[in-house]
């Protein structure tokens, strides 16, 4: 069992094998090899790890993606936007914690969760419009209106004819 | 999983009061300790609101919880978010939502990673963005930069691009990128060309020039051969003439006579390329046996008497791999001009410059029809293949024949070229591999039964096809048949093999086009692509194009081998098809005259 404290000072007692699905994590236990003393983690709240861990749990034993396999995946580049059903439901939640998600699992080193995350964020862009993405996420459009003339003639060449 | 309450509260000490002028309740929050005390006191204050107060505070709070996850983020992880938008459009639109969003979007890795999802692959020629060679200055500017391999105003990161582009690129880098760094090739740019030549072959494009000539007697308009690079189509017919058209503008530029008898094959040397052999000559010819008798004109569109152009050495191992292409043209050896090679059955080869229309060599040595021709890239070396029975090499710089392959012994009726290895396939029923430098056989293939017709060879394949109908793949190092796949009804006659789409396209005298895995030697597609024999067939990752003796041009999505549509309007019959780079040369039969249209798909500049 691995102990980790959070950035607001909550501690988790996790499986090895589902907290090294981490690479970070996994790394760090490799240097310091066993060990009852806690892994702070000060990027990440109680409520974001708790996530991150059930993600880990449904995911415990599968692979972890290789190096070779990453750069196979470069190679062909069939970067598939699908995302399978447990993730997708895992996944719905508010932006705030998508964000959250999304950071954690960068800082830990959880590819196949940043995949998740953001293949989410991109599949909430797809199909709008650049008004609709504003009012998705609250954004300010902060170009002048010539500046807006100008850019949206730019992209014309994309729009369906 | 446990997860605990906090062991110790953080130390933090409690604010000394200070006066407040007036009621302030977020400093009486801001005092309150420990998540619960806090949820506490938002409870109270919530439940002591009205509906509509409620309703307000919701309103008011759905917008805050939206993040701008974009802008937040680290750049890489937005980026990393956009690389999964694989719709160009999306994209488009995510440029104009705000500044933040603008820049973001106009990160050209984005651009990268969508070429890459659509399978646009830009060559060194796509990379290069002004025309070279249009006066001498341009060429000594060359070899200066040529001497220079790092540039100092590149900067780290730039460095750090075109070293992953070499990577990629198989064509590798040479001296043309030092005169227009790569850096200033857009990936967004190119891919607004290819998407949008996309677009206009799945349901658009226009006919730039559509040439008529009346045919006299009966075949003698008929086209044997075409050759299209991205300057110029080359045009052979059997009434022995050549004509020369601009890809760009369609119109014709020349018309090459000097053929005593039909040309059956036309191969187009592009300008520009490199010296292939490094330091080496091309052997089998001293240098110093005095240049060849050509005017001073010639000779430098030749690229005679001119420093040779050369490129990184680390770069030129890929070039055994670099297979032959499929409109008839090969990569230059840095002769300015471009070059045309013709096949006669007047039993000579010609060898033209393409800017002056001028006739620089007639190449004896075959005793009948030559009957197939190709030039390998970056080097001044042809082969042909000939009724005689032979196939030759020759040095089209110099004008000399170099050396006869001699083992069949029926009429060589096709070949092709990959590396310095050439395959041949012969009325004989075999097919041979053979080294271009030593002249040596190298395999003999055997197995069919009956005439070849067609051949291809890339990365370790071999394919052939003919009369026996059964398409043969071979091993090129060992020899072996390992597959032989079965579907046509009659003649098998056209044939690419593509190692990069691990893909094999052959088309029959029964009209049909069938597509093959190269891993696992099944058919993939079977297409009834026309009524009667297909004459021509060309595919990439996308689009399957086809031509048909029933006066048919087809296009086809070549992964899932669906019709997309008909080019042109139906004539009697189609001779020739050839498709580069958003330009389609259509030779057909149309109304008892011989038609020659040249297509654009190119989107049109804003």
């Amino acid at each position: 069992m691995v102990h980790l404290v959070t950035s607001d000072n909550v501690e988790f007692v996790v499986d090895k094998e589902v907290v090294e699905r981490s690479v970070l994590i996994k790394n760090m236990l490799e240097d310091v090899g066993e060990t009852d003393q806690s892994i702070p983690l000060a990027n990440v709240s109680s409520a974001v790890l708790r996530k991150v861990i059930e993600y880990c749990e449904h995911h415990r034993g599968e692979p972890l993606p290789s190096a070779d396999a990453d750069q196979n995946q470069d190679e062909t580049r069939k970067r598939t936007t699908d995302i399978s059903e447990w993730d997708q439901k895992f996944i719905t939640v508010d932006q705030e914690m998508l964000f959250e998600i999304i950071l954690a699992a960068n800082y830990l080193d959880i590819k196949s969760l940043l995949d998740v995350g953001c293949k989410t964020v991109a599949n909430m862009i797809k199909g709008k419009t650049p008004d609709e993405i504003r009012r998705l996420f609250n954004i300010v459009n902060d170009f002048t209106p010539e500046e807006e003339a100008q850019i949206k003639k730019e992209n014309e060449w994309a729009e369906d004819r | 999983m446990t997860s605990n309450m906090p062991i110790v509260s953080p130390p933090t000490p409690a604010p000394s009061p200070r006066p407040i002028p007036q009621y302030n309740p977020s400093s009486e929050f801001s005092t309150l300790l420990g998540p619960a005390s806090r949820k506490q006191y938002l409870i109270s204050i919530l439940h002591e609101c009205s509906p509509a107060e409620l309703r307000f505070l919701s309103q008011t709070i759905t917008p805050m919880l939206k993040r701008d996850v974009l802008t937040e983020l680290p750049a890489e992880l937005a980026l990393h978010i956009l690389s999964y938008v694989d719709d160009p459009c999306t994209l488009a639109r995510a440029s104009q939502v705000s500044k933040r969003w603008h820049d973001l979007v106009a990160d050209d890795w984005l651009w990268k990673v969508l070429c890459d999802t659509y399978s646009f692959r830009a060559d060194t020629e796509d990379k290069s963005a002004t025309n070279l060679y249009q006066d001498d200055e341009s060429w000594d500017e060359i070899d200066k930069f040529t001497s220079n391999s790092i540039d100092p105003w590149l900067t780290a990161r730039d460095r750090l691009k075109r070293q992953e582009l070499t990577s990629v690129s198989h064509w590798g880098p040479y001296s043309d990128d030092l005169l227009h760094p790569i850096t200033q090739f857009s990936h967004q740019q190119y891919f607004r060309r290819a998407y949008g030549t996309m677009l206009n072959l799945r349901k658009g494009g226009s006919i730039l020039h559509a040439h008529r000539m009346p045919i006299p007697t009966p075949d003698s308009g008929v086209v044997t051969s075409v050759a299209l690079d991205t300057e110029w189509v080359v045009v052979g017919l059997a009434n022995s003439k050549i004509h020369l058209f601009s890809a760009i503008t369609g119109v014709l530029s020349r018309t090459l006579t000097g053929h005593e008898l039909g040309v059956w094959a036309v191969h187009l040397v592009c300008r520009g390329g490199y010296w292939g052999r490094g330091d080496m000559d091309e052997d089998g010819y001293p240098d110093d046996a005095g240049d060849p008798v050509v005017p001073a004109a010639l000779k430098i569109a030749l690229g005679i008497d001119r420093r040779r152009r050369m490129r990184s050495p680390a770069s030129v191992g890929n070039d055994s791999s670099k297979p032959s292409d499929i409109c008839c043209t090969s990569e230059g050896w840095g002769q300015p001009n471009s070059i045309i090679v013709s096949a006669s059955c007047d039993k000579t080869l010609r060898v033209w410059d393409a800017t002056s229309g001028h006739c620089i060599y007639v190449l004896r040595g075959h005793t009948a029809t030559v009957r197939c021709a190709r030039v390998l890239h970056n080097r001044p070396i042809a082969v042909t293949g000939s009724r005689d029975s032979t196939l030759r090499v020759w040095n089209i710089q110099k004008g000399v024949m170099l050396r006869v392959l001699h083992g069949h012994t029926a009429s060589v009726r096709c070949l092709d070229i990959c590396g310095n290895q050439v395959v041949s396939g012969s009325y004989d029923t075999t097919c041979r591999i053979w080294d271009v430098d030593t002249g040596e056989c190298i395999r003999v293939l055997r197995g069919h039964s009956h005439q070849i017709y067609s051949i291809a060879i890339a990365g370790n394949f071999v394919a052939s096809g003919g009369m026996d109908t059964i398409v043969r793949v071979w091993d090129a190092t060992t020899g072996n048949c390992v597959a032989q796949l079965t579907g046509h009804t009659a003649l098998v006659c056209q044939l690419q093999l593509s190692t990069t789409t691990n893909l094999l396209a052959t088309g029959g005298s029964d009209g049909r086009v069938i597509t093959f895995s190269l891993r696992s030697f099944t058919a993939l597609q079977r297409l009834a692509a026309h009524d009667s024999s297909v004459t021509s067939l060309q595919f990439d990752t996308n689009f399957l194009i086809t031509g048909g003796n029933d006066g048919r041009v087809r296009v086809f999505e070549t992964q899932t081998g669906a019709w997309v549509r008909d080019l042109s309007e139906r004539c009697e019959s189609v001779w020739k098809v050839l498709y580069k780079k958003g330009v389609c040369a259509v030779m057909c039969k149309r109304a008892g005259k011989t038609v020659m249209e040249i297509w654009t798909f190119k989107p049109k500049e804003r």
